[in-house]
């Protein structure tokens, strides 16, 4: 499906270490784990590397695995490229679409985000390869946070009213004096409520039902691939009046179905479209 | 189509005296029948709680029935019930599915004890006791000279298990008797009238051993050494986010299960260096079928061995489904570190990747008051599978016995616990993490 920006949904990464991934980088050993993990926190980061020296990262499937849609969660490249395996020759992927519409493979030279995002017609591949040339602040150390391969489940065609809830996990005590203990933690997608009035679209409602049959987590991305904030007049080329978290081109979460799916015709007429609504919650596995 | 997860309730009632109905599952599926707020926990422990040591512990639960139109009445209450013959000793079989086959895995084996049935006919919803299988010991006696004098503790165990009433029910294979200690008791009349049960707990005791039935009702008789298969599980902290600990609790230095004296009869063993550092803790045993002073003497000193430790314990929730494979005194490892957040808008410091006063990268938020590093070997002594939420409690202590050094995954001395901010362990390397800034 073309990029249209809405909310998105795809299957469960496919490239977690947990179950078996594997990840090889040129420099920052350490650190190369964390892309193949989960945590918001920790990136991988270069050693010594600046604009003049290529950084590759090879991540290996545990088994050799369809995808049809990549994202490079949180980093800082400017110039750089991804392949896939066939054979143990590197490939270029086709049929891709990017965040600015068409490209002949997924190849870069003045990315300019914090988050890279490709469709592209579907492979079967145990490796893919990621080469960073240069870095989007001249001579930086380069990084990245998440890679993600996976395969769409669906783009929402409509427009359902989305209700993000953040939070910190927080635990509050009452000490003897009054005073409040709010001990902080992780920030957690605590709940993402989708609800529709009237649903006109079977493509919607096969999602939905979709998601709501699976018994692994998948991934939501609610921004679609929408970017771009202008809180003065909205230009053309910005779609939001003020970016706010939860609806950034980095806030691709890993949810799970939390509750009911309420089911119904609006009004009890059949002819009309459907009313549902959803509830998401960021789950661990 | 794979069946979602789920439990199973097959219940297999006698056709006639001593003759089970063959079960067909369909038809002993009772699953739809039973009260989801009315099914107990799983419960398998070889200690006595949490402050002494014992032998075995194979729970019964509790089940109970939607009984509107009379399924699990009595034959002389209703014509409609499945029970044409007895409720009592009717089989009760429990199986899991995980979801992903529809293989299911047994996770509990027994026959209904008509002794706790309660009906009730407001709800009329029916209570049934369900006796693991391994309660059979608790219904039999021993009998005049079975245990004969002079004989091996092994020997008088094997005397004990290898009966018609015992072997009936479950698995029993001399080869899988395999004490920790093994000597010869004196005076074996002292077994006489008592249940099984209890002289069983006497001669575990004495062989520092402990009794485990499996979940295809095979006895086993062995050492609490820890087995060598090892699972791993991970705190919210982790790095990768490979987390899988629902709950981590009752978190304990062990010190109330650790005994620097014991006395056997009147054999006296203890451990001066113990004494000093815990103060002393005695645990004094009677076992009045040995009366030579020197096997009493080896017999205190054996557990002494186990005991003068004290060993880490903790309890740790996770989904019965990451559960499935751990068996009891299987190895454990946990990897709990603290969780760390860096300061909005930096990166992590991480040893080897940046110079120290690297202003991108100040020290991070770290939450938690302490961690547990993947050294420390525990061996699992309970499981509590709860049906109601899929969840099983895995109750731990640290592995290893005889000197405070064993209890660790690679045996070395150099990893020490996690009672100090500035070490994390992450995959057997030791990184130093800038201390926190809170």
């Amino acid at each position: 499906m073309a990029l249209s920006g809405q909310v998105s949904f795809y299957e469960q990464c496919k490239n977690l270490i947990r179950n078996g991934a594997s990840v090889v980088v040129t420099t920052g050993t350490d650190t190369a784990n964390y892309i193949l993990g989960t945590n918001k926190y920790l990136f991988w980061e270069s050693v010594g590397s600046d604009d003049t020296i290529t950084e590759e990262i090879e991540i290996t499937f545990p088994i050799a695995t369809e995808i049809d849609r990549i994202f490079l969660v949180e980093m800082n490249f400017k110039d750089f490229d991804v392949m896939y395996d066939v054979a143990s020759v590197w490939t270029h992927f086709s049929g891709v679409v990017g965040l600015d519409g068409p490209l002949a493979n997924i190849t870069e030279t003045v990315y300019a985000r914090d988050t890279a995002y490709y469709e592209f017609t579907p492979v079967t591949t145990t490796k893919i390869r990621i080469r960073a040339n240069t870095t989007q602040v001249v001579d930086a150390e380069k990084f990245l946070r998440q890679f993600i391969a996976t395969v769409e489940i669906g783009t929402l065609e409509g427009y359902p009213d989305v209700t993000n809830r953040f939070e910190r996990n927080a635990r509050t005590i009452q000490a003897i004096s009054g005073k409040k203990a709010i001990i902080k933690s992780y920030d957690i997608l605590d709940k993402m409520a989708i609800k529709y009035k009237i649903n006109p679209y079977q493509n919607d409602q096969d999602i939905v039902e979709r998601l709501y049959d699976s018994d692994k987590p998948f991934i939501v991305w609610p921004c679609g691939g929408k970017f771009g904030a202008d809180d003065g007049c909205p230009t053309v080329g910005t779609w939001f009046k003020i970016q706010q978290k939860g609806w950034a081109l980095k806030d691709v979460f890993q949810v799970q179905t939390d509750g009911d799916l309420d089911s119904n015709f609006y009004n009890n007429i059949y002819k009309a479209g459907t009313e549902f609504s959803m509830d998401l919650a960021e789950s661990i596995d | 189509m794979i069946r979602p997860e789920s439990y199973q309730i097959l219940i297999t009632p006698l056709h006639k005296r001593g003759v089970y109905d063959t079960p067909l599952e369909l038809d002993f599926d009772q699953s739809d029948y039973i009260n989801d707020s009315g099914v107990g926990v799983i419960r398998q422990e070889v200690d006595n709680g949490d402050f002494d040591f014992g032998t075995f512990t194979f729970g019964n639960i509790k089940i109970k029935g939607i009984n509107v139109d009379g399924k699990f009445s009595s034959i002389n209450d209703n014509p409609k019930t499945i029970f044409r013959w007895d409720r009592d000793l009717a089989k009760v079989q429990i199986n899991y599915f995980d979801g992903e086959t529809n293989t299911p895995s047994v996770r509990f084996n027994g026959f209904v004890n008509e002794e706790g049935t309660l009906q009730d006919f407001m709800t009329q919803e029916i209570s049934f006791d369900v006796l693991a299988r391994s309660s059979i010991f608790r219904k039999i006696k021993v009998t005049g000279g079975q245990i004969s004098n002079n004989i091996l503790f092994s020997n008088a165990i094997n005397r004990l298990l290898n009966i018609p009433e015992i072997t009936s029910i479950l698995n029993y294979d001399p080869l899988n008797i395999n004490l920790r200690y093994d000597d010869f008791l004196q005076d074996g009349s002292q077994f006489d009238d008592l249940p099984v049960i209890e002289a069983l707990n006497l001669l575990l005791l004495a062989s520092n051993s402990i009794l485990v039935v499996d979940t295809n009702d095979v006895i086993h008789v062995r050492s609490r050494s820890e087995n060598p298969v090892a699972h791993f599980f991970y705190g919210p902290g982790d790095y990768l986010g490979r987390e899988n600990i629902l709950s981590l609790k009752r978190f304990n230095d062990g010190l109330q299960r650790s005994f620097n004296s014991i006395v056997v009869n009147d054999a006296a063993v203890l451990d001066p260096g113990w004494i000093f550092e815990a103060k002393l803790r005695q645990k004094v045993i009677e076992l009045p079928f040995i009366t030579n002073p020197d096997i009493a003497t080896n017999v205190a000193t054996q557990l002494l061995y186990s005991f003068k430790h004290p060993k880490l314990e903790t309890e740790i929730v996770v989904k019965t489904k990451d559960a499935l494979a751990v068996n009891i005194l299987d190895s454990v490892g946990i990897y709990y570190p603290k969780r760390v957040k860096p300061l909005r808008g930096k990166k992590m410091a991480i040893y080897g990747q940046r110079l120290y006063n690297d202003p991108d990268v100040p020290y991070p938020f770290t939450h938690d008051d302490m961690a547990i590093p993947d050294v420390v070997k525990f061996k699992v002594i309970g499981k509590v599978e709860n049906l109601k939420d899929f969840t099983t409690t895995l109750k731990l202590r640290q592995a290893g016995e005889r000197n405070a050094t064993s209890g660790y995954f690679g045996y070395d001395t150099s990893y020490q616990l996690m009672n100090d901010d500035n070490y994390e362990t992450m995959g057997g390397q030791i990184y130093q993490l800038m201390s926190a800034v809170s």
